[in-house]
């Protein structure tokens, strides 16, 4: 018996990371295009600094 | 008064402890928190990343479908029938073995969180009492923990996502891919009338089975599917093509019969498929009209060849006959007949032409031509009758030319009797005779020939049905046009191979084959 992949495994599952590879950079893209990275930055930076006028001292 | 000092002081160290807690949490935890959650869920998603391609493009053992499951029927989406064993070969990667890769990635995913977060903990629990007073300072890494698993989380998520897509993508194109090779192979089998045709157990399949070359393994459907839609991988390694087409001009296939595991001819499956009972009553001729007629067929013919050792045997004998002027043995009653196979043609319009001669004798026995299956498959007959067994010609001449007729090794009964109980059992096994051919071979003609007021045999093919009107012949002539679709009249000699070759050629006209020699009908119905 052969080990494992075979040839024709091996070419999908090259696809399929390929695609995985290609979906997860895409998404990074839009997150950094579409300033999404900015906007969370920012409303963290409000919590603490909402929290932090609110402390007492 | 010392006691309540020691409250008091208490109090206030435990007061200023939960104060300094407080601000550490507003200026250090939650500021922290938001980093180290920021940080993780990223780091999360790396990894998923990172796991799912090691294992993508790495090794995998942990989750495989093998070919060895396969036919030990774990592959559940794979169809076939009770009793039958299923194929011994890889399935193809997006039919099965996409969902255990995902199951290796997320298991391996799984352990590498879970071996992060068992790591952190045991460190926290390391610091002891000492290490939880300053718990707020442990927030931050808490945060970052919690979304570095999140992150992973997702990431697994993204992973399923995008490999759930690309699988309904490829089932999608497989599917449109297998049902476009599948019509193609079965119009290209329907058009070549190709079939594969058991010369042991007479069972013509439309699909032989085939039979790895290298290591033995039997495929019993072939076609594109679960496992292989344009190819497929043999449990020894082999790639194997997935059409019938393709699989008869394959060199690491052979045919071989899907019920009795006989071998098949090469190309079997692929190549056109004439199969040509020659029916009639014992001594009629048979045996001496397939002698002449594969010699006269083969002769100076190279587009035509034998298919197999048996054929070679027998062609050796019949050219002895043929050019010795011998007589052929009277065929065994008591054996199968064995088809003596042609090879017309070349390559993509090659074609196999299968002649059987069965004893009459056992043509004449209904329980023994029920084995005969051979005759239903046919699309194409050659009846043979003697005319020295036609009672008007025996009535008339036996007396009077007795050596003749011993020379004749004249058939003991009448004709009709044999054409019914072939036609008859033909019939009785729903055969749609109406769809077949016959050709009615009258037999001896260097002999007949020797009786006076025959020479209008020598004639038209008009003629010879005209004749054995005359002979009161006209119900088995009426018979043979109304129980078949196409009827044509020969006169032969065994002496003459070209002119015993006259019949099959006019038979095998309606075939898609491309025969040497112009054909020589005499008359169609």
């Amino acid at each position: 018996m052969p080990p494992y992949p075979p040839p024709s495994h091996r070419l999908s599952r090259a696809l399929l990371a390929v695609a995985i590879a290609a979906a997860f950079g895409l998404a990074v893209a839009v997150v950094l295009l579409t300033g999404i990275d900015d906007a969370l930055l920012r409303a963290g930076a409000d919590l603490t600094t909402r929290i932090r006028h609110a402390w007492p001292g | 008064m010392p006691f309540i000092l020691a409250v008091l002081a208490a109090l206030a160290a435990i007061t200023a402890y939960l104060w300094l807690c407080a601000y550490a949490v507003v200026h250090l935890s939650v500021p922290g928190m938001l980093i180290g959650a920021a940080a993780g869920v990223p780091i999360g998603l790396a990894v998923a990343l990172v796991v799912a391609f090691l294992k993508l493009f790495g090794p995998q053992d942990d989750y495989v479908l093998r070919p060895a499951d396969v036919a030990e029927r774990r592959f559940p989406l794979l169809r076939v029938p009770p009793g039958v064993a299923p194929d011994t070969a890889w399935p193809s990667y997006f039919a099965a073995q996409v969902a255990l890769d995902l199951r290796a990635v997320a298991a391996q995913l799984g352990r590498w969180v879970f071996t992060v977060l068992a790591g952190a903990g045991k460190a926290i629990r390391h610091g002891g009492w000492t290490g939880a007073l300053f718990w707020p300072l442990l927030l931050p890494v808490v945060a970052l923990l919690a979304g570095f698993a999140a992150g992973a989380a997702a990431g697994l998520l993204a992973i399923v996502a995008v490999s759930l897509a690309v699988t309904a993508a490829a089932w999608l194109a497989g599917l449109v891919t297998a049902a476009a090779l599948r019509t193609a192979d079965r119009a290209a089998s329907v058009l070549r009338r190709s079939a594969g045709n058991c010369p042991r157990c007479y069972e013509v399949s439309r699909r032989p089975a085939y039979q790895c070359r290298r290591c033995g393994s039997l495929h019993r459907d072939l076609r594109p599917g679960l496992l292989g839609v344009v190819h497929r991988r043999c449990g020894c390694g082999a790639q194997l093509p997935t059409t019938v087409t393709r699989a008869g001009r394959s060199s690491v296939l052979a045919a071989v019969c899907p019920l009795c595991g006989a071998a098949l001819h090469p190309g079997a499956g692929a190549a056109t498929d004439v199969r040509v009972p020659v029916f009639g009553a014992p001594s009629a001729g048979k045996t001496h009209l397939v002698t002449a007629a594969v010699v006269g067929l083969l002769r100076g013919h190279d587009s035509v060849r034998l298919a197999d050792a048996h054929s070679k045997r027998a062609y050796a004998e019949f050219t002895a006959i043929v050019d010795g002027g011998g007589s052929a043995a009277k065929t065994d009653a008591a054996r199968q007949p064995i088809a003596v196979t042609l090879r017309v043609g070349q390559g993509r319009r090659e074609a196999l032409v299968h002649l059987y001669d069965a004893a009459g004798e056992a043509l004449d026995d209904p329980r023994r031509n029920e084995a005969f299956q051979y005759l239903d498959a046919a699309r194409t007959l050659v009846f043979v009758l003697d005319p020295f067994a036609v009672p008007e010609i025996r009535g008339q001449f036996a007396a009077r030319f007795a050596d003749l007729f011993t020379a004749a090794n004249v058939s003991p009964g009448p004709p009709e009797p044999s054409y019914q109980a072939t036609v008859t059992r033909l019939q009785r096994y729903s055969v749609p005779t109406a769809r077949k051919r016959l050709a009615v071979v009258v037999s001896k003609r260097d002999l007949l020939q020797q009786l006076p007021g025959t020479s209008a045999l020598a004639g038209t093919p008009a003629d010879i049905r005209g004749w054995l009107v005359e002979q009161g012949m006209d119900n088995l002539v009426t018979a043979a046009e109304r129980d078949f679709g196409a009827v044509a009249y020969f006169f032969v000699s065994a002496l003459d191979p070209a002119a015993a070759a006259a019949p099959f050629r006019w038979l095998l006209a309606a075939e898609p084959i491309t025969l040497p020699a112009p054909q020589t009908a005499l008359r169609a119905r």
